[in-house]
């Protein structure tokens, strides 16, 4: 330590007397100055030394351009400086050994051999033509059968549509109906087969109406069928519509016969279900108060079926009316 | 050995301080771009090869000829200043 201190001491004495000379400070200063200068100087070159040494300055300021690459910009050359010639290129005829013309050389072999594309083309037209004549008849009625066909499947799965959406209103309304009358319910559910639009023609002015509340029902002039949108539907207008149930309640006035006297057999028969309940009730005081309402059930069930086979009998009407004759007899 | 007045300058710290400072300054100035450009074109004649000693030695004397004037003066002035100070500070 204490050398240190004495060198330390010695080197202060040396700086004093070395600065009381004010030339001496300026020549210092350069001095100073000078080495301060080399080594920023070092530092830098040696910068430059490495980056060329690792081949980074290629990095840096990329590799000049090979002079063959250049783009040559001069009338009458393209980019490679290269002359734009333009060769004929002559092809010799197999058949009779003339030189022709590349590009004309299909067409010379054509006349020359009698082969090419229009001769291929005739003959590709022949044969179409003789198979055509064996398979017109069929190929015209497939053609047909698919149209038929398309159509058919088509109108098929419009009914079916139709027929889901109107079971599925007509399932809900006879249930509400179920509570009041069994015979209503009875007979809405036997009708829900002929409901279809297709059907209209046939249908009772009941079942007419029953649908118009569910359906559009205008009758189009092209096809002669009822549209069966919803009640809103945008094709046809609400005036329309109310003509529709116009028409419909005109006809019903103008032929009443069958259909007024049916829709009274109708209303007789509910007023002949409830007397005949209310009868059944007297008796079955007499008898048991249990076994009534099956009875009663039973009665209008009958009932119901007879005039169902009055009217036409579809299809599933049956089975479907069993189903509404117990919740019947539950209802009561 | 170098004179008492730069290892005065060492010991303080000063020296570094007074380094950065040139750096700096030849960097804002373009020197540094001006030898690294003479660098280049030294390379560019004798080919990559070239000795890190040769390169230097063949730079350093343009190098130094490029040097501001006003930067030049700047650090002398602080180079005096600084050894002035030292001077003060050891005789109080």
């Amino acid at each position: 330590m204490s050398g240190i201190d004495e060198r330390v001491d010695e080197l202060n004495k040396k700086f004093l007397e070395f600065v009381s000379k004010p030339e001496n400070v300026d020549a210092a200063s350069k001095e100073i100055y000078e080495d301060l200068l080399d080594e920023v100087m070092m530092g830098f070159v040696f910068d430059v030394h490495r980056t060329v040494k690792t081949g980074s300055s290629d990095v840096e300021e990329g590799i000049p351009d090979d002079e063959s690459y250049a783009i040559v910009d001069l009338p009458g050359l393209d980019v490679f400086g290269q002359q734009a010639i333009k060769k004929s290129q002559d092809c010799a005829c197999p058949n009779c050994d003339r030189g022709v013309a590349a590009c004309r050389f299909a067409t010379h072999l054509e006349k020359c051999m009698g082969m090419g594309r229009n001769s291929s083309r005739i003959a590709s037209r022949r044969i179409a033509n003789s198979s055509k004549d064996l398979s017109t008849l069929s190929g015209v009625l497939s053609d047909d059968d698919d149209d038929v066909d398309w159509s058919l499947t088509n109108d098929k799965r419009k009914r079916r549509k139709d027929r889901n959406g109107l079971k599925k209103s007509k399932q809900s309304k006879s249930v509400h109906r179920n509570g009041d009358t069994g015979s209503a319910g009875g007979e809405n559910n036997h009708t829900s087969n002929e409901n279809s639009p297709s059907n209209y023609e046939n249908m009772s002015v009941e079942d007419k109406r029953a649908l118009l509340t569910q359906i559009c029902g205008v009758v189009s002039e092209h096809t002669k069928k009822l549209c069966t949108r919803s009640m809103r539907c945008p094709q046809h207008t609400d005036d329309q519509r109310k003509d529709m149930r116009a028409n419909l309640e005109a006809t019903n006035n103008g032929h009443s016969n069958q259909d007024n006297l049916h829709v009274d057999v109708d209303t007789y028969e509910e007023g002949d279900g409830q007397n005949l309940r209310d009868a059944l009730a007297r008796w079955d005081l007499e008898v048991s108060s249990h076994s009534s309402p099956a009875d009663s059930a039973s009665t209008t069930s009958t009932s119901s079926s007879s005039r169902k086979r009055d009217s036409k009998s579809k299809g599933k009407g049956k089975g479907s009316k069993r189903d509404r004759g117990s919740p019947i007899s539950q209802g009561d | 050995m170098k004179s008492a007045p730069h290892q005065r300058l060492v010991m303080v710290g000063d020296r570094d301080a007074l380094k950065e400072l040139l750096r700096l300054r030849l960097v804002e100035c373009g020197w540094r771009d001006q030898v690294k450009i003479i660098c280049k074109d030294l390379i560019k004649e004798n080919g990559q090869d070239i000795a890190y000693d040769t390169l230097l030695s063949t730079v350093t004397s343009r190098a130094r000829s490029l040097v501001p004037d006003s930067v030049k003066k700047e650090l002398l002035q602080k180079i005096k200043n600084h050894l002035m100070a030292q001077e003060e500070s050891l005789k109080s």
